[in-house]
């Protein structure tokens, strides 16, 4: 059985760990497409945490299309998991923005414009 | 009659206490408190206390039982009448207490784990602990039919009419209530806090299917025991009470304590995690 380990002392944020190694798990197919995954609440349990860091840690793998939930019947490894598990959305974030201040600074607008500009958007 | 109430005694009394004492002194005996330390947050000689204290109260429980059955034997007593149907339920009350306190001992030895664990380290397996992952379809479907038989046969001795507070309606509230009592204990048990901050995955899935089992086995028992127990007295043969409920005693002890501790075999158990040295 695939055993899943955290260390609540370390400076990783336990979600964090969580869904690494749940991905990693997938990519060497320690955990196979289709698999059902335990409940938030079971897995919560087991690993003495709070009910909301290993919510947090399904979204993300949610959002990531790494698994995939069914409702009453339960969490599964999502179909694609294995190509999606590679990516990393914040590699995308990063790449998405650097693009855009490119593009900004290109039109002329000063770092401090594009600062205001993005904190207004994030304010709203 | 007579014959059945002795072997009450000696099975609940005797033979499955015998069971369980034989497992705790191997346990002590193979993985002992200096090997495996972190199994044992007493004093050794607390532990061998307690055994010795379990085996003394049901040989009590032995004596005491086979006292009031010779007793009412030599005495003529006819206890094949409805109101002696509390007998063997009575005498079976006396008979769990050791084990009852056993299994009370047992939270608080798990409750002493958690407080002596500092460990950072938590380790949980990824197999889902749900119904369907634990038990055969067999053994729900069992459960399932029985419940649902059950209050089809309560209905039919009343005719189907469950007069409000009758005993058919009483008795169908017995089986329903103690089977959803039996479900939250299984949904607690299966993914609730964890009890033993060392168990290995392996062993938690293991101990969950023994214990899912027996709770399933234990509902079918009551289903099946309160709708025979409403046939009989519709059909005025209540003097089969205590016959009934000796039966039903025995088969719920023998097979809840058999099916765990068949199905946690101790040389199954990864011990190693109790070792001082153990590193997850």
């Amino acid at each position: 059985m695939l055993q899943i380990m955290v260390d609540i002392d370390s400076d990783v944020p336990l979600f964090t760990q969580l869904t690494d190694q749940i991905k990693s798990a997938i990519a060497s197919d320690a955990l196979l497409p289709g698999t059902k995954l335990p409940s938030i609440r079971q897995l919560a349990n087991d690993l003495d945490l709070n009910n909301k860091t290993v919510a947090k840690a399904y979204r993300l793998l949610e959002r990531d299309t790494v698994i995939q939930s069914k409702g009453y019947r339960g969490t599964f490894v999502h179909p694609d998991a294995k190509q999606n598990c590679g990516q990393d959305i914040n590699d995308w974030i990063s790449a998405e923005v650097q693009k855009l201040v490119g593009v900004l600074r290109e039109g002329g607008a000063t770092d401090s414009e594009i600062r205001i500009a993005f904190t207004n958007a994030m304010n709203k | 009659m007579y014959l059945l109430l002795l072997i009450q005694c000696a099975l609940l009394s005797w033979y499955l206490p015998a069971l369980l004492h034989k497992r705790m002194r191997r346990v002590i005996t193979e993985y002992p408190p200096s090997d495996f330390p972190l199994l044992y947050p007493k004093e050794e000689h607390e532990y061998h206390a307690f055994h010795a204290k379990f085996l003394l109260m049901n040989r009590v429980a032995f004596v005491a039982g086979m006292v009031v059955v010779v007793g009412l034997m030599l005495l003529g007593v006819n206890v094949m009448q409805e109101h002696w149907m509390m007998l063997p339920w009575g005498m079976f009350m006396v008979q769990m207490v050791p084990i009852m306190i056993v299994e009370a001992s047992e939270f608080n030895h798990l409750k002493a784990l958690r407080e002596q664990n500092k460990s950072s380290i938590r380790v949980a397996g990824m197999q889902s602990r749900g119904l369907k992952e634990l038990v055969a379809p067999s053994l729900f479907i069992g459960w399932i039919t029985s419940f649902l038989g059950a209050i089809l046969v309560v209905a039919w001795t009343d005719n189907f009419e469950f007069a409000f507070l009758g005993d058919a309606y009483s008795t169908v509230l017995i089986v329903v209530i103690m089977n959803i009592l039996g479900y939250l204990y299984l949904r607690w048990l299966l993914s609730g806090k964890r009890l033993d901050p060392y168990q290995d995955p392996e062993d938690k899935l293991r101990y969950s299917k023994a214990v899912t089992k027996s709770l399933m086995f234990l509902s079918i028992a009551v289903s099946v025991f309160m709708a025979v127990t409403r046939v009989l007295d519709v059909t005025e043969a209540q003097y089969l009470q205590p016959v009934l409920m000796t039966f039903y005693c025995q088969i719920i002890a023998y097979g809840s304590i058999t099916t765990t501790l068949r199905g946690v075999k101790l040389e199954d158990i990864n011990f190693d995690v109790y070792r001082q040295s153990h590193k997850v």
